[in-house]
């Protein structure tokens, strides 16, 4: 049950970056789960090669990451911008294909351990088993929710984004520069894509080039489930399909762990495709 | 050099270029060294693959990302039929084929109900689920050992030899080749073009796109399944490597460059991507990368104008460039 919810809230991170990114294009950025896996590289290797503690170590990750993606948005998808969804969806594709087997080249195929940056301790909240790496993950991971709840809903450049995911043409007309709030879209997106990756590495103690792929799909399912658009909804939908994967896999079968993400997926996109929390279909 | 386009436009040259690029094609199991062979049957397989995600994709619109995964139940039901009761290969190819149609079928009617992007997903989430219950129902497929020992093709005891898969794969690429042109000019195949265009035009026009979507889905997933067939027994081993989301990718990849919604496309896609890790032989990591950024470079080229671009890039530089150096001589 911790478990669930601590998978949960780094779901939903990474979530959000597929929401967003929706949000405002209205295709699915395959290449964010990839995202996550550059990200936790870049800290493994600066907590291992350069000898950084985990907190340093994760700003300088989530900022390149944060580049990467823009740089990603400039050069893949902004050249498409008025061409079909599908065609920005099969360059994602690539891109994604690109990130995963450059990080095989640049770090190697073999599943690398995490080093310890944190002396774990054993605490017992509400008759539950925790220790303080998942505390510190769900804390960290609610505090970056909140801080992007407040950036949407408060802020200038949260009205202009959700101005463009309204209407993009018309936010154009209003004066809003749509081009930068979709760059900084994807700069927001791969940060907190950055954290999550390098969250999974820690938790599971194993970074490898394909666990973009996984951890993007799950994520993708959680969006998708909580309702793509609404942050409190992907918040949930996260904590589902973490809950659900760990009850399924202490009671059904490990083997089908990822199968039960899958069915979630397929079940919702079926009965509902919006989501628990989604708005009106488009 | 102008006398030399003018003799390949008259019709009797081109005959003779025909003719002599058909010799070739024919004689050259005979003469060509083994590996090539393989190679060319590897390219086969794969065109015919790419050929017929391609009625998916380029005739109608779709996008699926389960192509491969089709293909793999075509590959598993073959070596599963052939290990147990061996019969005589058209029952083989023909089971594969039908058994991995009627999983599009089956696919098709729930996913149909998604647009676009939606239903690219969900064909995500099913070739994901095709994968996993290849790899974990060991009793059936043996997980990630696979299955080995597949018997070849046998017809009246004759067994196959790499060179009548040679010539069997290249009867089925134009076998493909001729249904899809056929189709392609049909009332059924102007309909599916329709669908792509505008689908909401299509249907005000009477064409009944759910039909036509789950049919044309059948049909290239048969034509999937056939293809396994001949990949399994083939090897004579499958496993569950070679149908993954990312193998989807890469039969998309031919056919995105070879040229969507084109004939001779995805089959040029299919040829020059099995024979470029032979061109990358020295890093074979590099020919997933070329993969990859083959296809992001593709789709910008077809439909972000990424030469265009370029040339402007280009121009942009050459003239602030002169005009640094006119800067600087007259300074």
């Amino acid at each position: 049950m911790i478990n669930g919810v601590t998978l949960g809230v780094v779901y939903a991170l990474v979530a959000l970056g597929y929401s967003m990114v929706f949000g405002v294009l209205y295709f699915v950025n395959f290449a964010h789960g990839d995202i996550c896996m550059v990200g936790a590289y870049l800290s493994l290797v600066m907590v291992s090669k350069f000898g950084l503690g985990l907190a340093p170590a994760l700003a300088i990750s989530m900022i390149c990451s944060a580049v990467l993606g823009v740089v990603i948005e400039k050069l893949a998808y902004y050249p498409l911008r008025s061409a079909s969804k599908v065609t920005t969806m099969m360059s994602a594709l690539g891109m994604s294909l690109l990130l995963a087997t450059s990080g095989q080249i640049l770090w190697g195929s073999i599943t690398q351990p995490f080093p310890e940056v944190l002396t774990i301790e054993k605490y017992l909240i509400a008759g539950a088993n925790a220790n303080s790496l998942q505390v510190l993950m769900v804390v960290v991971c609610l505090v970056l929710l909140v801080v992007l709840q407040l950036l949407v809903r408060k802020t200038t450049i949260g009205k202009a984004l959700r101005a463009t995911s309204v209407d993009r043409e018309a936010a154009m007309l209003m004066g809003i520069n749509v081009d930068f709030v979709i760059s900084f879209t994807f700069f927001v997106a791969s940060a907190y894509a950055a954290v999550a990756g390098t969250f999974i590495g820690i938790y599971y103690d194993a970074v490898y080039p394909t666990m973009g792929a996984l951890l993007g799909m799950r994520a993708f399912t959680a969006a998708i489930l909580g309702g793509i658009g609404s942050i409190p909804g992907t918040v949930i939908g996260g904590l589902i399909l973490g809950v659900a994967e760990g009850l399924g896999a202490a009671y059904i079968s490990t083997m089908w762990r990822d199968g039960i993400a899958f069915s979630i997926m397929i079940l919702v996109l079926l009965f509902k495709p919006t989501g628990i929390m989604g708005q009106v279909s488009r | 050099m102008k006398t030399l386009s003018l003799v390949l436009q008259t019709k009797t040259s081109r005959r003779i270029l025909q003719s002599l690029a058909g010799a070739a094609i024919l004689v050259f199991p005979l003469v060509a060294k083994q590996y090539y062979v393989h190679m060319a049957i590897f390219a086969g397989i794969y065109a015919i693959l790419a050929l017929s995600l391609n009625l998916v994709r380029g005739y109608t619109g779709l996008f699926s990302l389960a192509h491969a995964a089709f293909f793999g139940i075509g590959a598993y039901t073959a070596a599963l039929i052939a290990l147990h009761f061996n019969p005589i290969f058209p029952v083989v190819v023909l089971a594969a084929g039908l058994v991995a149609g009627f999983a599009g079928f089956v696919i098709a009617i729930p996913s149909l109900r998604l647009r676009g992007d939606y239903f690219a997903i969900a064909t995500v989430g099913f070739g994901q689920m095709i994968r996993l219950t290849e790899l974990n129902w060991m009793d059936l497929t043996r997980g990630p050992m696979g299955l080995p020992g597949i018997p070849s093709f046998h017809i009246f005891g004759y067994s196959f030899e790499q060179r009548d898969y040679y010539y069997f794969t290249l009867g089925l690429v134009l076998l493909t080749v001729w249904f899809i042109r056929r189709l392609v000019d049909s009332r059924y195949g102007r309909a599916i073009m329709a669908i792509r265009e505008d689908e909401i035009a299509a249907e005000a026009t009477g064409v009944n796109s759910t039909q036509y979507k789950w049919s044309i889905l059948s049909v290239s997933t048969f034509f999937a399944g056939i293809a396994g067939s001949v990949f399994a027994t083939y090897l004579t081993f499958v496993s569950p490597d070679a149908f993954q989301t990312g193998d989807s990718a890469l039969i998309l990849c031919m056919v995105v460059l070879g040229g969507v919604g084109t004939v001779a496309g995805p089959i040029a896609g299919a040829i020059a991507l099995v024979a470029l890790p032979e061109l990358l032989r020295a890093a074979n990591i590099l020919r997933l990368v070329a993969v990859g950024a083959i296809m992001v470079l593709a789709v910008l080229f077809k439909e972000g104008q990424l030469a265009m671009r370029i040339v402007r890039l280009a121009r942009r530089v050459l003239r602030a460039g002169t005009r640094v150096y006119s800067v600087a001589k007259g300074g």
